[in-house]
């Protein structure tokens, strides 16, 4: 059985498959055109899924945007993630979540680094914001990756 | 792209290029990515001045490229419409100096194909100097790109267009104090009035022919730097732009860089790279981030006590309008407006209707086409050599006839209103809008871009679907144009003979249909291709009064290219219908042949066998299947509510026209344009079934 996902016994709920690795079949003596994986724990035989299978799944299977913490609570020292900056407020942007690379290298683009003044002015359908003279619409994942402090 | 821009520039680099060039260039281009950097001049290149503007979207180099070489090009208030590079000349004391226009650039180290574009040619076109244009109101944020242009080692004229808005914005520098400090030559323009114009022509002849001082490079932190002296001692070959830009480009984790050294290098490179990965594993943040800063800091100290910037944010006088356009509660009702008063009634009612009545009915109908055929009658007596020219399916008679009665009206008003509508920077707003919605197709608001440029030429806008991050993002957007979105020919088609029908519901069930299946199709694809859709962020310029000369430049340009690119096409697709007529096998016409393959088909859709006819033209252009379903609709065979819908509703989602099947065969290659093909062909055919098997039964529209 092939694929990179961790998969699980249908029957018995052990693992067969662990993230990364080739199934730990128990064998079963055929060596080619093995179409099926032996539960090593209960000896059920998990067929293979067919290539449309992972299609279908992805095809009903809503989709994730890889944003996290954009609502994360304000620090002790007032910081946050811009999301989370109420409208209006002068803010000043104090990092940037270096976790995606791209993602930054975006946010850098738009020149937006440490020290810059910013000002969130609309939150939907976009958030738009100001800086100095020049204004931005930026989608969620962007503005989640920008780090602010309210000022004064 | 660049085999291409090398045979271009052969052909192009000393002829009057007009926008057109980077037009075709673009059409025939493919990303710079795919082959990379390679840093040796490319064939072609003679070692004569060229001169390179550079530099953010929507800050006026394409006007500034106009005004320098008097040709012109698109240019607008909306990033991204300068898709590939256009080449003009330019008289500088009596010497010829090629000029470059090109696509926006953020930093030397680029986020997207247009961006590689840039970078390539910069590198590899040998350019003598590079003209970065920025906005001056905004003149921090951009000048980290002026010094990594300087330190690249460039020759470089620094340009703050739109000094008039920075005026009003209380922005103001003291340019020579700055020129001093940077090293570079500093000079204000306003493009759109030619203000400032000949300073640049003078700061370009002195960057000519004389070095300005050089300057200390910007400093980065300790382990940037060790790293940097160490590589560029490394680095034994010989470069066209400084070892330390190289160095720091690599550091930085470019890919393309990375095996562009590669390829000059060898073996020698392994060292380079593990010292580049021991730099970056030293650094507290990402690489960029740290340049980034680095670059900043270096920025506020030179602008400190030069710039002075206005102590309160001044009021715009067109902030209401943008925040009643932003606003979804106010800007989605702007948006029907635009849609309803441009698009139906300026484009639709005027263009499809009175415009083409009258070319069609009284210009061709009753002055071009008779007197044409009668000559053709008394000088050709060969009667085939008379239908390919005058017959039912002639080049005059019918090429012609749609190219310029029936399409040219509708496609030259639509044009016209988008120039108007990217010039206000109305177009951004659209953007935000529809982010959200548009996230949900695997897309983000970047795409409004390509999709609104659609609704005018589909062929034009899957071209500029480059201005797109990723792949997965440009084919669907591909798939989508291809399928969905109607080219205005079509459109202005489909609205009047929607319009004409008694029954006003079929019109809204045609768009209800097609934004179905966009959104539904739409959906599927970024449920299926792998990756994520792409983030969103984009620049909302102010709105601007768009310039009366500007508006009706760029629509010429693009009714130039149109002409040029799909003109031939109507030509070629009457010949081939004349063939398909002339040829016969067992009896019977290859023409006929191929309309009784598809007449099953279209009975299952529950049309009229004429309609058969109709999807065959479909094959060489869709708005000539539109023109052809126009006149049936007046013929003996008038078509019930019900199967106007459903020839409508599957001749706009139906193959696209073979110009844009040439390009998405360009932009993508065989295997998908031929997968994407066979989806449309199917999704177009089970939409229209459904559509006619559900409102039969039911009784509707009969």
């Amino acid at each position: 059985m092939s694929g990179n996902g961790r998969a699980e016994c249908p029957l018995c709920g052990a693992v067969i498959v662990a993230a990364g690795e080739a199934p730990a079949c128990n064998g079963c003596g055929e060596r080619r055109g093995c179409r099926s994986t032996t539960c090593p724990t209960c000896g059920y035989h998990v067929p293979e899924e067919a290539p449309f299978v992972g299609w279908l799944r992805r095809l009903f299977r809503g989709r994730t945007n890889g944003v996290h913490g954009a609502h994360e609570t304000a620090g002790d020292d007032g910081e946050m993630r811009l999301p989370s900056l109420p409208r209006g407020v002068d803010a000043e942007v104090v990092a940037l979540d270096p976790g995606d690379v791209l993602r930054l290298q975006k946010v850098l683009a738009l020149g937006l680094l440490p020290g810059e003044p910013i000002r969130l002015v609309r939150k939907f359908p976009s958030y738009v914001i100001e800086t100095g003279l020049t204004r931005f619409a930026l989608d969620r994942a962007v503005a989640s990756a920008i780090l602010v402090r309210p000022r004064g | 792209m660049i085999p291409m821009l090398m045979r271009m520039s052969l052909r192009k680099r000393f002829a009057p290029a007009p926008g057109v060039a980077s037009r075709r260039e673009a059409a025939t281009g493919r990303s710079a990515s795919r082959r990379g950097l390679s840093f040796a001049p490319h064939e072609g290149f003679v070692g004569a001045a060229a001169v390179a503007l550079v530099g953010p979207p929507n800050v006026g180099k394409s006007s500034l490229f106009n005004a320098l070489t008097g040709a012109y090009v698109t240019v607008s208030n909306y990033p991204g419409t300068t898709v590939g590079v256009s080449r003009g000349r330019m008289n500088l004391d009596g010497r010829e100096i090629a000029v470059l226009d090109t696509p926006g650039l953020y930093s030397l180290l680029p986020l997207t194909d247009d961006e590689r574009v840039v970078r390539y040619v910069l590198v590899n076109e040998g350019i003598a100097v590079v003209v970065h244009v920025v906005d001056a109101k905004n003149l921090e944020r951009h000048l980290p790109l002026t010094l990594q242009l300087r330190d690249a080692g460039f020759r470089v004229v620094l340009v703050l267009n739109l000094a008039d808005e920075a005026e009003r914005a209380g922005v103001f520098l003291d340019e020579a104090a700055l020129a001093g400090r940077l090293g570079v030559p500093v000079v204000s323009t306003v493009a759109t009035r030619g203000i400032g114009l000949e300073d640049l022509r003078g700061a370009i002849a002195s960057r000519l022919e004389s070095e300005f001082p050089a300057a200390e490079p910007v400093r980065f932190p300790r382990p940037i730097e060790d790293a940097l002296a160490a590589i560029e001692a490394d680095l034994a070959a010989t470069y066209p732009i400084s070892k330390r830009t190289l160095a720091l480009l690599l550091l930085e984790g470019d890919e393309e860089v990375r095996a562009a050294l590669a390829a000059r290098e060898g073996a020698a490179l392994e060292p380079v790279e593990a010292r580049a990965e021991a730099a970056r594993a030293a650094l507290p943040e990402p690489a960029p981030y740290v340049v980034a800063i680095a670059l900043r800091d270096r920025v506020r100290s030179l602008l400190d006590g030069v710039l002075r910037r206005p102590a309160a944010r001044p009021r715009s006088r067109t902030r209401w309008l943008e925040r009643l356009c932003e606003n979804p509660l106010t800007g989605i009702p702007i948006v029907l407006a635009v849609l309803y008063f441009g698009l139906y009634q300026v484009v639709g009612v005027f263009g499809a209707g009175d415009v083409v009545d009258f070319l069609e009915g009284t210009v061709f109908g009753a002055w071009i086409n008779p007197a044409v055929t009668s000559v053709f009658e008394r000088f050709v007596p060969w009667e085939a050599a008379r239908a390919l020219f005058v017959g039912e399916y002639g080049i005059v008679t019918l090429g012609l006839t749609y190219a310029i009665a029936l399409v040219l009206p509708v496609v030259g008003l639509f044009f016209l209103l988008l120039a108007f509508l990217e010039d206000t920077g109305y177009l951004p707003r659209l953007a935000l809008l529809v982010d959200r919605l548009f996230k949900g197709i695997g897309l983000n608001g970047r795409a409004v871009i390509p999709i609104v440029l659609g609704f005018g030429c589909d062929t034009m806008a899957t071209i500029v679907t480059r201005v797109q991050e990723t792949k997965r993002e440009r084919l669907i957007t591909t798939l989508l144009l291809a399928l969905a979105i109607p080219c205005s020919a079509q459109l202005g088609l489909f609205l009047g003979l929607l319009a004409s029908d008694p029954n006003p519901a079929i019109f809204w069930l045609w768009v209800g249909f097609v934004a179905l299946t966009f959104f539904v199709v739409g959906a599927g694809a970024a449920r299926l291709l792998p990756g994520e859709s792409a983030t969103f962020h984009m620049e909302l310029p102010p709105f601007r009064w768009p310039r009366v000369g500007n508006v009706l430049a760029k629509t010429a340009s693009r009714m130039h290219w149109y002409f040029r690119e799909v003109f031939p096409l109507f030509i070629w697709a009457s010949a081939l219908l004349w063939i398909g007529h002339q040829v016969s096998i067992r009896g019977r016409t290859l023409f006929e042949w191929t309309i009784a393959g598809i007449t099953p088909l279209v009975r299952e859709l529950g049309l009229p066998d004429r309609a058969a006819q109709t999807m065959l033209f479909g094959f060489f252009r869709r708005d000539y299947a539109a023109a052809d379903l126009f006149a049936a609709q007046g013929g003996a065979e008038g078509l019930t509510s019900l199967q106007l819908l459903v020839a409508a509703v599957v001749l706009t989602l139906f193959i696209p026209c073979v110009a844009q099947f040439l390009v998405m065969k360009k932009e993508h290659g065989w295997r998908r344009t031929l997968a994407c093909s066979a989806f449309i062909f199917g999704t177009a055919f089970s939409v229209g079934w459904i559509v006619n098997a559900v409102f039969s039964a039911a009784g509707w529209l009969a």
